[in-house]
């Protein structure tokens, strides 16, 4: 199993990987509601410098918004709506339970070290284009909450916060409580990164998370499993242990591994299908896998049409 | 089943290797923390059941892989007779002959059932298997043999019933017996069939001299069932005990001779045990196989004396065969016959002395163990005193005694004493009849001399004749035809007058029909005389060999000491001869399983008792049921040691011999009887080609998926 070992922050970002995220073109194509002005398009119609649409007044819209030549031309009250420019708000949920310790022979990292660098640069990428990017961390509960900020420097803070949240043997995964943590205090229209193994027994935390995504908070399910949990290469007759509970079995791999991949494979089915219906976006996370192959898939051009929330 | 080469068995421990291995992969499989372990507990649940079935009947199947190849070394066979033993679809008619003796208590090694329990199975299974139109009977080889029921019977419950009750015997069957009794039955079948089922250990000491039983031309079909396996033939057993008194039986130390048969083909190393009342004494014997030890033990018993025999035990640890590994014994203490000789015809020369040849008698080779305690005295020394100390007082050639001394021996011989009077030259008939006439059994007449010829030997001597060998003084020249007593010449006798007189016998005569030996019986006591000397004046008789044990039997009968058996052991089956004491009215013997036999008085009247049922091994109680008090008094019955002999015969020897008559002797076919038995069925051939089987399967079953 590789191991994670407590690293240097700026480890995390990786001068060659960050290299390579640079030639990312991060386009937010869809309408992000915000504040700050960006180059993502705001959903909310205001007073901003480019017209939208017109709308029928009704009771309550400002009369300054009234356009007074349709009016003219057409003896009906009309307002006027504009599209505002505004940043991005994003927050990163990391699992950071017990079982992320695994990282078998063939996985470049253990599932931890790939979530971390997964997340930073989730940040990095996001606060290279102006936008805010908040972290939760939990296991049981939550450990770390980072609200969202778009300072440069908050990358630091982020990558500080995950180094120093290594997983603990026995901790369970419970990701009910950090997604409902997140549903409470991520209010704003923004895009919810959930980067986790999912191996937690409990699904409860799967209609929270179609709730985030019908608040118009897109959803990325990111799903971290080692080759080893998608493959079960073992071949001798082992006893199995839990990272996170004291369940063991003695099982003959070679005579269970095809029941195994059945159950897995279900497993995945089930996931990808309920995000389908929600609309929210899975992606399998490889361990064996490159990073930027994945970051390349996710954010490069061949990524999938923006969603409503707009695109990351 | 049974095998050629045994020894390889023990690879049949390489069976348990798949399994040791199993164990062993076990404790050692590798751990691996695996965070989807819901997963594997969930595919392990789906296949579990599938997968164990799969692991234990591929370990069960290398296991017999293993096993089958010592097994095939080994060389099995069969040698089952349940084939014979199905009577047919035919009706017919069927006696089981059943063996209860002694050596079918073996309880051969790993089973649980003993030979004679094993018997009563078959027997159950042979009746059962017969058809309602087919009738049975069964007969049990007991000595005598005897049948469940009378005739044979068509209905066989009452038969299923009574078997229970066939008991174990100690002694051996009587077989011929029974099978005769067998072909009788038979003979009045209608039925086309007839069959008889022989279930026994065929234990060869029971078949010697046994000849074809069949009376008729035409035998019945025999089946012989073999119950002992032929590879068991151990056995120990005690054989026999002697319990001697040291010291002529003065002291109280007893030695125990103890002889123990070690009947197996390994030695014997074992505690031997011996028991009198408190007393314990044990020790280790050795015996090599095949061969008899023995061991001598000497205990100090509490005090001298007959020692009962349920108190006094020597014993072995308990084999397959128990019943011979425990042996209760008597010890025979002497009991000790004081003699007072009255010497009429002291002389200072000892050849010429009157009791020259008495005390010679009395006392052979002055041998310290002898019973009788003889003491010599002058007829003027005889004081009536003296009688309270002694059983036997022997008048030789005393001529005269006092009135005092008469009287005093008067009171004692009616007291219960024992007089013995010889006659001689002092002996004048009238002083005597006149002073001890009521001492003599007969009054005395005169003296008769034969003439003497130039060789100052008699011319016409007299010969004993008309001995009462049923008396027990008696008795041992009742098979002595030409015992030197009836060599003996006597030249000079005295004459009785022969008036019958009550209490009177005469029990030994002379050649011309003169009486020779009288008995009165005085009271409580007797009276014996001998019409001629004791020394060598009158009779050549002290040069006899017939002398000595003469004169031993008179004092013992004269001292009552003549009525105990000097072996108080014996074999079950034996008759055993219980003496009557002299004031005996009634013997109640109790057998060793409690039932009492009682000879009342008319049994008694012919001087001893037969008694028959000593069947069982134990201990027997006899009590001498008198007016005045009783004796009681014991006697052991050993079983039969040749049951304890676990040699059997060959299956195919005893059919032959019941077959046709035609069979070599028990002795000659001893040999092959421990050489293996004949093979009904090679199994081995079969138990490789499985193998070969095994392991074609065992290949393809491990490379399958599961």
């Amino acid at each position: 199993m590789a191991q994670t070992t407590n690293r240097d922050p700026a480890t995390l970002l990786d001068p060659a990987l960050l290299g390579r995220l640079k030639a990312l073109q991060l386009r937010a194509v869809g309408l992000v509601d915000g504040v700050l002005t960006g180059i993502h398009k705001s959903p909310h119609h205001g007073s901003s410098v480019e017209f939208a649409e017109h709308k029928e007044y009704a009771h309550g819209d400002e009369v300054r918004h009234i356009d007074w030549k349709v009016f003219a031309r057409s003896d009906k009250y009309y307002v006027k709506r504009y599209e505002q420019e505004t940043n991005l708000q994003a927050v990163l949920l990391v699992d950071a339970s017990a079982s992320m310790l695994y990282g078998s022979a063939g996985a470049t990292a253990t599932k931890w070290d790939y979530a971390m660098a997964l997340a930073a640069a989730l940040g990095y990428v996001s606060l290279r284009q102006m936008d805010a990017i908040g972290l939760v961390v939990c296991d049981e509960e939550v450990r770390h909450w980072v609200p969202p900020r778009s300072r440069s420097s908050h990358l630091m803070h982020l990558c500080d916060v995950l180094v120093s949240s290594t997983p603990e043997r026995g901790r369970r995964t419970h990701l009910h409580t950090g997604v409902k943590r997140l549903s409470e205090v991520f209010t704003r229209r923004g895009h919810v990164f959930v980067i986790s193994d999912l191996l937690d027994p409990d699904r409860a935390y799967l209609p929270v998370l179609k709730q985030l995504e019908s608040r118009e908070q897109h959803v990325h399910l990111l799903h971290v499993l080692d080759p080893a949990e998608l493959s079960f290469p073992f071949d001798e007759v082992s006893i199995f242990r839990s990272l996170e509970a004291p369940a063991r079995v003695l099982a003959e791999p070679r005579a269970m591994r095809d029941a195994y991949l059945r159950e897995m494979g279900r497993f995945r089915d089930e996931l990808r299908a309920v995000c389908f219906e929600a609309g929210m976006d899975y992606v399998l996370c490889d361990t064996s896998q490159p990073l930027e192959t994945l970051l390349s898939s996710m954010l490069g051009p061949s990524a999938r049409a923006p969603s409503r929330v707009g695109r990351f | 089943m049974g095998f050629e080469q045994p020894g390889y068995l023990w690879g049949v421990l390489a069976a348990a290797i798949p399994l040791l291995i199993h164990l062993i992969s076990r404790r050692r499989a590798k751990v691996i923390d695996f965070p989807a372990i819901d997963f594997v507990l969930r595919s392990n649940k789906q296949i579990a059941r599938r997968l164990k079935l799969r692991q234990w009947m591929l370990m069960a199947l290398r296991m017999a892989l293993l096993a089958a190849v010592p097994l095939a070394f080994a060389k099995p066979f069969t040698t089952s007779t349940a084939a014979e033993l199905t009577v047919g679809s035919t009706p017919g008619s069927v006696v089981i002959v059943i063996d209860p003796s002694f050596s079918m208590g073996y309880q051969p090694e790993g089973q649980s059932e003993t030979l004679l329990e094993k018997a009563r199975k078959k027997a159950r299974d042979v009746l059962g298997e017969l058809r309602a139109e087919s009738d049975a009977a069964v007969v049990v080889a007991s000595s005598p043999p005897r049948s469940l029921t009378p005739t044979l019977v068509f209905d066989k419950r009452p038969l299923l019933s009574e078997l229970d009750r066939i008991e174990l015997e100690h002694s051996a069957a009587d077989l011929q017996g029974a099978l005769r009794l067998a072909e009788q039955m038979l003979v009045t079948s209608g039925q086309p069939r007839r069959r008889v089922v022989l279930l026994s250990d065929l234990q060869a000491s029971e078949w010697e001299g046994i000849t074809r039983p069949w009376s008729l031309d035409r035998a019945p079909d025999v089946t012989v069932v073999d119950l002992l396996p032929k590879d068991e033939h151990g056995n120990v057993a005690i054989t026999s005990v002697l319990a001697v008194p040291e010291s002529g039986g003065l002291g109280r130390d007893v030695r125990v001779k103890v002889a123990v048969l070690n009947d197996r083909p390994q030695p014997f190393e074992d505690v031997i045990t011996v028991r009198v009342g408190d007393r314990t004494a044990k020790s280790i014997l050795k015996i090599p196989p095949r061969q008899t030890g023995e061991k001598e033990f000497t205990v100090r018993v509490p005090e001298a004396g007959p020692a009962m025999a349920s108190s006094s035990i020597v014993e072995i640890p308990a084999d397959r065969l128990p019943g011979d590994n425990k042996l209760p014994f008597t010890i025979d203490f002497l009991r000790r016959v004081h003699v007072l000789v009255v010497n009429g015809a002291p002389r200072t020369v000892p050849y010429k002395d009157e009791t020259f040849f008495l005390r010679a008698a009395l006392r052979p080779g002055r041998e310290p163990t002898s019973r009788i305690n003889p003491t010599y005295v002058k007829p003027d020394e005889l004081a009536p005193s003296q009688l309270a100390y002694v059983d036997v007082v022997v008048l030789a050639n005393v001529g005269l005694l006092d009135p005092p001394q008469v009287q005093g021996l008067l009171q004692w011989v009616k007291g219960g004493g024992g007089l013995f009077i010889t006659v001689g030259d002092n002996v004048q008939p009238d002083i005597v009849n006149t002073t001890m006439r009521e001492l003599l059994p007969l009054p005395l007449r005169e003296v008769r001399a034969a003439e003497v010829g130039a060789d100052g030997q008699p011319k016409n001597p007299l010969y004993f004749a008309g001995v009462e060998t049923t008396h027990p003084l008696l008795r041992p020249f009742a098979h002595l035809p030409d015992a030197s007593l009836y060599l003996a010449r006597t030249g000079t006798h005295t004459l009785l007058d022969t008036v019958a007189t009550e209490g009177t016998r005469v029990l030994m005569s002379y050649s011309d029909g003169s009486p020779a030996l009288v008995e009165r019986t005085l009271g409580q006591g007797r009276s014996l005389l001998l019409t001629t000397s004791i020394d060598r004046d009158w009779t050549d008789l002290p040069f006899r060999t017939s002398f000595l044990p003469l004169i031993q039997q008179t004092m013992l009968y004269l001292g009552g000491k003549l009525d105990r058996p000097r072996d108080a052991m014996g074999t079950v089956g034996e008759v055993r001869v219980l003496p009557v004491g002299r004031d005996d009215v009634s013997i109640e013997v109790t057998r060793p399983d409690g039932r009492v036999v009682t000879f009342a008085q008319g049994d008694l009247a012919t001087g001893d008792v037969r008694f028959h049922e000593t069947g069982l091994a134990g201990v027997y109680r006899v009590r001498h049921v008198r007016k005045q008090g009783g004796e009681e008094e014991q006697f052991v019955m050993h079983v039969d040691p040749r049951e304890s002999v676990l040699r059997t015969l060959d299956r195919a020897w005893v059919e032959t011999l019941l077959r046709s008559g035609q069979a070599p002797a028990v002795a000659e076919v001893m040999a092959p009887i421990q050489a293996p038995p004949q093979r009904k069925g090679e199994i081995w051939p079969m138990l490789l080609v499985a193998m070969f089987f095994l392991l074609g399967f065992e290949t393809w079953f491990a490379f399958s998926k599961a």
